[in-house]
């Protein structure tokens, strides 16, 4: 600035002539530099004075708001960061294994108790439940006496858990000039069953989420829908009487995708209700569930 | 600091909303600091005394900063160079020492003149006149105003350079141009 150079004393040369022109337009400061022609003293060292002390007034640095809203966000994304990279530490995966195991049985809730093999000598609060006939065991909790540090050291001693592909033995002539390339085929019978801890399910019961949807048609809901408008046949009330209302439909789907075992829960007319019927037998095949399907025929 | 660092950069308007909105000093003590080698320069101007501008300017801070937002500013700068003023005249009342204002100073100039004198645009057709015009001023006149405005000189590089004294520099320097102002418009017709 060449305000500074002047008040320091300065009076020769452009940059002071620069300043002057300027002053000439500008009363503002032309009135300061009257001043500093005008009384001698340490000016410069008075500023200085004057704006430390303004500075000082409050703290410099005090942050705006957003700052402030930032550096949380910051700290949290951080800790969080931290929580995460550490999950491992904090919460041991055996423990999601066992929890999950407990859900997907729960889901799949043991219907015949007698299939369940409880190993006694590791068990024995569990075996007390089972025999009432009441176990569950959606979580820890609810068993009471039950260790789980013990039930998780036992997991863990039990190989099942790693799930280690059992592969058919098979013989394979070879040419050692060649790179070979080999798949195994997998044994189907020792993957059908999967160890629990305590006890032994069938592998189709547990692993298998894609069974436990809701089965859709394979053609796709909307296709579904339009196949329904187009070939649904209004003629059955040739008497005259249009008869309008739903008539729902639930079947269960079979292992080729095919609806069986269906039945009218919301009945409208006989005629209506044989329509339903045939529209979903000879529409399109559904995904596979063990849950039952339910379809809305609007006549 | 990187904030402080940052802040420095604001430029007027920004700190100026900045104080008014965030209720924040730090603005507006920002603000402040950048008029503080002006206003002292004004407040001597009126008290003619060191002490006392340093007061002044400290005690206007103290006066407006708190209710800064309370004020309907349109520019900064000339809103703080005329409150400086009036503070300045409310000290000078309240010692009951005479005010002196040189009121000469305050007369307002003429921006065509300047803008003739500080372009010296080739394109301008005014520019011939001007010319003949700072011929016909007088010796003084005529030599302060090429050097001040043609050779770029301050006035004490003229003052120097011509043995003129510093004060009668500065006003052949505004005759001269109130003399060309005269001339170039009775001659542009």
């Amino acid at each position: 600035m060449n305000l500074k150079t002047y008040i320091e004393g300065k009076r020769n040369g452009q940059e002071i002539n620069a300043l002057e022109r300027k002053a000439l337009e500008d009363r503002f400061l032309e009135e300061a530099l009257n001043g500093y022609d005008n009384i001698k003293g340490s000016h410069s060292e008075n500023i200085a004075v004057l704006q430390q002390s303004i500075l000082q007034q409050k703290p410099q640095t005090v942050f705006p708001k957003y700052f402030a809203i930032a550096a949380s966000v910051a700290l949290l994304l951080g800790f969080g960061a931290f929580l995460a990279l550490n999950f491992d530490n904090l919460f041991p995966k055996k423990y999601f294994i066992a929890k999950n195991i407990l859900q997907k049985t729960e889901n799949n809730s043991f219907q015949n108790f007698d299939k369940i093999k409880i190993d006694t000598a590791e068990f024995k609060n569990l075996i007390v439940k089972t025999e009432k006939e009441d176990f569950i065991a959606p979580n820890f909790d609810s068993v009471t006496g039950f260790d789980d540090r013990d039930f998780f050291e036992s997991i863990e001693k039990t190989d099942h858990f790693d799930a280690a592909k059992e592969v058919e033995k098979s013989i394979v002539s070879v040419d050692t000039n060649s790179q070979i390339l080999i798949a195994l085929a997998e044994n189907e019978n020792i993957l059908n069953e999967v160890a629990v801890g305590y006890g032994t399910q069938k592998r189709k019961d547990i692993t298998p989420s894609e069974k436990t949807k809701k089965p859709e048609p394979i053609i796709g809901a909307r296709a579904y829908k339009n196949y329904l408008k187009k070939n649904i046949n209004y003629s059955i009330n040739a008497d005259g009487k249009s008869v309008k209302g739903k008539v729902t439909v639930v079947f269960s789907v079979d292992t080729l995708g095919h609806p069986t075992n269906i039945r009218v829960t919301k009945p409208l007319c006989p005629e209506c209700d044989k329509e339903a019927v045939r529209l979903i037998t000879n529409g399109s095949a559904w995904t596979q569930s063990s849950i039952e399907a339910e379809v809305e025929i609007i006549f | 600091m990187w904030y402080s660092k940052k802040i420095s950069k604001f430029t007027d308007e920004e700190l100026l909303i900045g104080a008014i909105s965030e209720q924040n000093s730090v603005f507006f003590g920002e603000l402040y600091n950048r008029y503080i080698p002006l206003l002292y320069g004004v407040a001597l101007n009126y008290l003619q005394n060191a002490d006392n501008a340093k007061d002044a300017v400290m005690s206007l801070y103290e006066n407006i900063a708190p209710k800064i937002a309370s004020y309907d500013i349109i520019a900064f700068k000339t809103w703080i160079y005329s409150v400086m003023k009036n503070h300045c005249l409310q000290i000078l009342r309240k010692d009951k020492t005479e005010i002196f204002v040189d009121f000469s100073i305050n007369f307002v100039e003429d921006d065509e003149i300047l803008h003739l004198l500080n372009e010296k645009d080739e394109q301008d057709e005014r520019l011939p006149t001007l010319k003949m015009c700072i011929k016909k001023l007088p010796v003084e006149q005529r030599v302060s105003v090429l050097r001040f405005f043609f050779e770029e000189m301050s006035y004490q590089d003229i003052a120097d350079s011509t043995g003129y004294d510093l004060l009668k520099v500065k006003s052949y320097i505004q005759n001269g141009k109130r003399n060309l102002k005269i001339c170039v418009e009775k001659n542009s017709k």
